[in-house]
């Protein structure tokens, strides 16, 4: 499709607009170390590849495989053997739903206590980094 | 003679774009007066009866002894792809396009597994296919890259008609309660949807411009370990009160946000076709988005095109549609141009001509 007459010309406009992004990054009143802190949260779930020291990601993955499955596979080529495990499964599945209760449980407390970690780790990182700037700052003075 | 057409397609939904599309097709062919049936491999128990398994195509009945054509909506890695190659009737595919597996190798390796089998099967499908139809011409370019010919662009077939039932009345009175600008995006829950994007472009959005601001991401999961990770964010951020991640929702629910949205932002870095986009343009939804993938030639000059999806950037744009009344009824109003290009009654012909083009060069 031809593009239309506008009175706004898009490409313009997006330039536009990055030039007012910048404007305002430039000015005093901007809040730099909180939107610092959003670049760099964002850009951790947008990598390729995981870092290996990514303690939010590991306790996700952890909490994901802490969900068991109860839906036990049946099929079987054997005649008569998917009878057996059909039979089995009904009779195991109160078991096996106590059992992986208590699992997932203890997963997400796990992925929780993982998250919080990663959190206090991050804001004393922070806190290190800010420490850094005003001893290099009092030490040029 | 009636030509015969029939569809295969891996996962036939009720609600997604492909199932959509599948049915439109199936009903354009049919009043275009070809037999098409439709046959699967997985199928939603809502829409089962509008075809069968696959296994039961019987090539002598079903493909009149090779006279019938087959149609393959492809996207995924399936078991149909050998019962197509193995029929020994004459096909041409749909591709509906297949995401890179390197989003999801970090997220779901299982999933980024199912990826390389469909690209697998992308190149396997290639040198017997005879003609190619893509949802765009971003996909058009990958059926070249791998051999097929020839191609053409139909774009994804569907109907505004369904847009314009009541939209669910308590969810809208509740969304018009909230003061502040409402940004929305509807797309599943995946990496390549970069919904971690659309979070902190809203975060810097609150942060700068608008404190009482919300985002509303509407979709399944495709990724529970990414779903996660975007609810953690948004509560390390302190957004998480303003950011509602809805999961499957009934339609009339879906329209409910549409309604109620202010922005619509889109930051994905990989879509075939984006039909939330073309959504956004026809119920007057203002548009940003970030140029990627075939998202800039579905959006043509119909909303703002970023190429930096930096937060402040982002948040930058939205302000804009925003505060600037004469910019946003001009988006609008190109929106609803746009969007009528891709009525399925502009878009039913492309298909069928394609098909018929096809069939009678053999």
């Amino acid at each position: 499709m031809a593009a239309s007459a506008t009175s706004f010309p898009r490409a313009a406009l997006a330039e536009e607009i990055a030039a007012a992004a910048d404007e305002r990054e430039g000015d005093p009143s901007f809040p730099s170390a909180r939107i610092a802190k959003i670049r760099s949260l964002a850009a951790r779930l947008g990598a390729a590849k995981v870092d290996p020291g990514d303690i939010r990601h590991a306790a996700l993955l952890l909490e994901r495989h802490a969900v068991i499955d109860l839906q036990v596979p049946t099929a079987s080529r054997v005649p008569g053997v998917q009878l057996v495990k059909r039979a089995v499964k009904q009779l195991m599945i109160w078991y096996l739903r106590f059992l992986a209760a208590q699992v997932t449980a203890l997963g997400h407390a796990t992925a929780r206590f993982g998250v919080t970690v990663a959190s206090r780790v991050d804001s004393m990182e922070a806190e290190i980094e800010e420490l850094r700037a005003r001893v290099a700052r009092l030490e040029g003075e | 003679m009636t030509q015969t057409i029939h569809q295969f397609v891996p996962n036939f939904a009720s609600g997604d774009a492909i199932g959509t599309h599948v049915r439109h097709s199936q009903r354009v062919l049919r009043d275009a007066g070809f037999r098409s049936e439709i046959f699967y491999d997985e199928a939603q128990a809502s829409v089962k009866k509008l075809g069968r398994h696959w296994s039961q195509f019987d090539r002598a009945r079903d493909g009149e002894d090779g006279r019938a054509w087959i149609l393959f909506q492809l996207s995924t890695g399936s078991a149909m792809t050998d019962a197509v190659l193995e029929l020994d009737l004459p096909y041409g595919v749909y591709f509906h396009n297949v995401t890179p597996p390197s989003f999801f190798e970090r997220w779901e390796p299982g999933a980024a597994e199912n990826l390389r089998r469909a690209l697998h099967d992308v190149r396997r499908l290639a040198p017997r296919s005879r003609f190619a139809l893509a949802n765009s011409r971003f996909s058009e370019q990958t059926l070249v890259e791998v051999g097929y010919s020839p191609t053409e662009v139909v774009p994804v077939l569907f109907d505004y008609a369904e847009l314009h039932d009541a939209p669910n009345a308590k969810v809208l009175a509740r969304l018009r309660r909230d003061e502040g600008t409402r940004v929305l995006f509807i797309g599943r829950v995946a990496p390549n949807k970069c919904q971690h994007d659309l979070i902190a472009a809203v975060a810097a959005y609150r942060e700068v411009f608008d404190a009482t601001a919300r985002l509303t991401l509407v979709g399944g999961r495709t990724s529970n370990v990414y779903y996660r990770s975007l609810e953690v964010l948004a509560d390390e951020l302190g957004v998480a009160d303003s950011v509602e991640l809805t999961d499957s929702i009934p339609d009339d629910e879906k329209l409910a946000y549409w309604q109620a949205a202010d922005v619509y932002l889109n930051l994905s870095e990989h879509e075939g076709f984006t039909v939330p986009l073309v959504e956004a343009m026809h119920l007057g939804v203002p548009i940003v988005a970030f140029a990627s993938s075939a998202v800039s030639e579905t959006l043509g000059d119909a909303g703002i095109l970023l190429t930096d999806k930096d937060p402040v950037v982002v948040a930058a744009a939205i302000d804009r549609v925003v505060r600037d009344e004469a910019l946003r009824k001009e988006l609008v109003d190109a929106g609803y141009e746009r969007a009528r290009t891709f009525a399925v009654e502009a878009t039913g012909p492309v298909l069928v001509d394609a098909v018929k083009r096809a069939v009678a060069g053999g």
